[in-house]
C-alpha cells in the first residue's frame, strides 16, 4: 500500500513537471497499474537494485614514530654480502617506521561492494589503499561466492588468507582494539592474500557454534628487502581452519601447507657480484607450514585475548612462533588495554652448518627475537568510529642462543646484521589511530 | 479537580515505568509457518543476519541503531553491547562472511515489514504487536 501511495507521488510530481499535459486521472490509474506491474516483475526477478549491491568501507588515518634516535651504521665495505646499503639512514620498525612521525604507515581506506546476482551466488570486490603504499589501490578480495547448501558455501577469487586469528581483516582497525595488529604474530608472514578457493560449512554442536573453511590457491609475492625484487612463489597453498563459538568465548584453530621457490640470481646481478652468492640460497620447491591457535573472551566489558602462531619454512628462512596475550577493560566508552607479546626464531643449526654464505647470511638477518609491551587505550567516538592511543616498549631483542657475529639482534628494528646493535635496550613505538567503518 | 489530577500522577507513576520497561518481543508475521523460536536460534540468527528456522529460509530485521529496544534486546537476546556488535559486523562484512540484518525507520516500518514478509523475524517492544504479528519469543 505504502508502494501505490509512492508511485502516485512520484506521478504526482511528474504531473507537475509536465504541467501541459492534462493527464486525466484515468491516465493516471493506468501508468500507475502499469508502473507496478513492472515492479511486480522486477521484484519477483530479483528485489530492487538498491537490495541488490551494498557498499562498505573502512578507513583508518593514523600517526606513528619510534624513540630510537640513532643511524644505521655499516661495518663492512660495500659491495660484500654483509654490508648494509641503508648505512647512515635511521634505525626502522618493521622496515618503515623511523623516529619521524609518519602519517602514512597506519593509514589506509577499503571499500567493498557486495552485489547479489540470486538467492546463492553474490560477487564481492573489496579495494584497499594504504598509505604506506602512497594510496595505491590494491584487491584485498575478489571473489564469487555460491551457496552449495544452506549450510555451505563455496568462494573462488582473490582471497584473504586465514594465517590466524585477525588475518583476513589486519586492515580493518575498527574490528580490533590495537592501533597496530601485535607485530610478534602479524609481521611472522609477510603475505596476505592468494588466489584460489575456499569451502566452509557452518554447523552447530549444541549451543557452539563452528565455521570449517578449507582453502586452496597459490601466490606471487614481491620482496623489495633487497637490492634486487625477488618473487616468492607459493603453489598447492592449501589450509584449514576452524573458528567455534560459545556464548561469549571463541577460538580459532588453523593450519596451512605451500610449496615455496624464489629465485634470488637478480640479487647478484643487482650487486655486480661476478660469481653466484645470493642464487646460492635460491628456494625450489621448499615445504612451508604455518599454524596458529588462539581464543577470545568478551563479555562485553572485561575482554581477554591469546593466541600463537608459528612458520615453518624448510629453507634458510628461520622458523619463527609468536604469539600474545591481551586484556582489557571497558568503562563506558573507554577501554584501556595491555598486551604482552613475544616472538622468536630457531631451529636454523642446519642452515648455520651449510657453510652457504648467502644462506647463513639471509637466516641471520630473518632472526627475530623480541618480546614488548603494549600499554593503549581505546575511545569509541560514536558507533562506528573509534580513536586509539598506544605506546609498544619492546625488550630481549638479542638472539642469545645463536648470538655470533652478524646475527640479529635488534629484533623488528632494523633487521639487518650490519646495522650495528640499537644503543637503546627498550625502544618504544608510539601510535594514534582514528578508525571507522561505514 | 484536585482529584483528578492526583488520578493522573498516579496513572503516570505507574505508567511511564510500564513503558521505560516495556519487555522486547521476536516476531513474525501471523502466517508464518515458524510456531516457535529457541534461545539459541534466536542468538545464531541475529548474528549470521539470517538462517534456517525448522526448514525455512527466515531473514533478520533491526531497529535503527540509537533505537533504545534494539539495544535492550541485543543485551538480552545476543548478551553484546550497540559498539561489540559494530565490531562483529565490521569483522563479517569485511571478510565476508555475512551481512548485519536489513535495518527499517522505527516500530511501525518492522510492523509493516514483518506483516507483509513471512520470512522476516523482528523484534518490538511488547506494547507494538499489531494485529498481523505473533510473538515467538519473549525476552526476560
Amino acid at each position: 500500500m505504502e508502494l501505490r501511495y509512492g508511485l502516485l507521488g512520484a506521478l504526482a510530481v511528474s504531473g507537475v513537471a509536465n504541467a501541459s499535459d492534462t493527464a486525466s486521472l484515468e491516465d493516471l490509474e493506468q501508468r500507475l497499474s502499469r508502473l507496478e506491474s513492472q515492479r511486480q516483475e522486477s521484484f519477483s526477478s530479483t528485489t530492487d537494485w538498491t537490495d541488490r549491491v551494498s557498499i562498505n568501507g573502512f578507513m583508518t588515518y593514523g600517526l606513528t614514530r619510534h624513540d630510537v634516535h640513532q643511524k644505521q651504521g655499516s661495518p663492512v665495505p660495500v659491495p660484500n654480502p654483509g654490508s648494509n646499503p641503508d648505512a647512515g639512514q635511521r634505525f626502522t620498525y618493521l622496515e618503515r617506521v623511523t623516529d619521524e612521525v609518519s602519517h602514512r604507515e597506519l593509514s589506509r581506506a577499503g571499500i567493498q561492494f557486495n552485489a547479489e546476482i540470486n538467492d546463492k551466488t553474490s560477487a564481492v570486490v573489496q579495494l584497499l589503499a594504504r598509505g604506506r603504499d602512497n594510496y595505491d589501490a590494491e584487491v584485498q578480495w575478489a571473489y564469487i561466492d555460491y551457496k552449495l547448501l544452506p549450510s555451505v558455501t563455496w568462494r573462488g577469487g582473490r582471497l584473504m588468507l586465514p594465517n590466524s586469528m585477525h588475518s583476513q581483516y589486519l586492515n580493518v582497525g575498527y574490528a580490533y582494539h590495537w592501533a597496530a595488529l601485535p607485530s610478534e604474530v602479524y609481521d611472522i608472514v609477510p603475505f596476505d592474500t592468494m588466489d584460489g578457493m575456499d569451502l566452509t560449512w557452518r554447523f552447530n554442536t549444541g549451543t557452539l557454534s563452528h565455521e570449517l573453511s578449507a582453502f586452496y590457491g597459490s601466490l606471487d609475492v614481491p620482496d623489495n628487502t633487497l637490492p634486487a625484487t625477488v618473487i616468492y612463489k607459493g603453489r598447492d597453498y592449501a589450509g584449514v581452519n576452524l573458528r567455534s563459538r560459545w556464548g561469549d568465548l571463541s577460538t580459532y584453530l588453523s593450519y596451512s601447507h605451500a610449496k615455496l621457490t624464489a629465485d634470488l640470481s637478480p640479487v647478484d646481478a643487482a650487486l655486480g657480484f661476478p660469481t653466484p652468492v645470493f642464487a646460492t640460497a635460491s628456494i625450489d620447491d621448499a615445504s612451508i607450514s604455518g599454524t596458529s591457535v588462539g581464543f577470545t573472551y568478551d563479555n562485553g566489558s572485561f575482554m581477554l585475548m591469546a593466541e600463537r602462531s608459528d612458520l615453518d619454512p624448510k629453507a634458510w628462512f628461520p622458523y619463527r612462533w609468536g604469539g600474545y596475550v591481551s586484556t582489557g577493560y571497558r568503562f563506558g566508552k573507554w577501554m584501556p588495554h595491555v598486551t604482552w607479546g613475544a616472538t622468536n626464531s630457531g631451529d636454523i643449526s642446519s642452515v648455520l652448518t651449510n657453510a652457504s654464505l648467502a644462506d647463513d647470511g639471509l637466516a641471520l638477518s630473518n632472526m627475530i627475537r623480541g618480546k614488548s609491551w603494549t600499554y593503549g587505550l581505546r575511545y569509541e567516538v560514536a558507533s562506528g568510529i573509534d580513536l586509539k592511543f598506544e605506546a609498544q616498549r619492546f625488550y630481549d631483542m638479542s638472539n642469545e642462543k645463536y648470538d655470533r657475529t652478524g646475527s640479529n639482534v635488534n629484533g623488528m628494528f632494523s633487521s639487518s646484521p650490519a646495522a650495528g646493535p640499537l644503543e637503546d635496550d627498550h625502544p618504544t613505538v608510539y601510535r594514534i589511530a582514528v578508525d571507522v567503518v561505514f | 479537580m484536585k482529584k483528578i489530577i492526583y488520578q493522573w500522577i498516579a496513572a503516570l507513576i505507574f505508567i511511564l515505568p510500564l513503558q521505560v520497561l516495556a519487555d522486547v518481543v521476536v516476531v513474525v508475521a501471523k502466517g508464518s509457518p515458524i510456531t516457535s523460536l529457541s534461545e539459541n536460534q534466536l542468538r545464531q540468527l541475529y548474528l549470521q543476519g539470517s538462517g534456517r528456522i525448522a526448514g525455512n529460509s527466515v531473514k533478520a530485521l533491526d531497529l535503527p541503531e540509537d533505537s533504545s529496544t534494539r539495544k535492550e534486546f541485543y543485551l538480552a537476546a545476543v548478551g553484546k553491547t550497540p559498539a561489540q556488535m559494530k565490531s562483529y559486523w565490521a569483522r563479517m562484512i569485511f571478510t565476508g562472511r555475512g551481512a548485519p540484518p536489513r535495518m527499517v525507520s522505527g516500530d511501525r516500518a518492522m510492523q509493516v515489514m514483518l506483516e507483509n514478509n513471512p520470512e522476516l523475524v523482528g523484534y518490538l517492544p511488547g506494547n507494538q504487536v499489531s494485529s498481523g504479528l505473533k510473538v515467538l519469543y519473549r525476552l526476560p
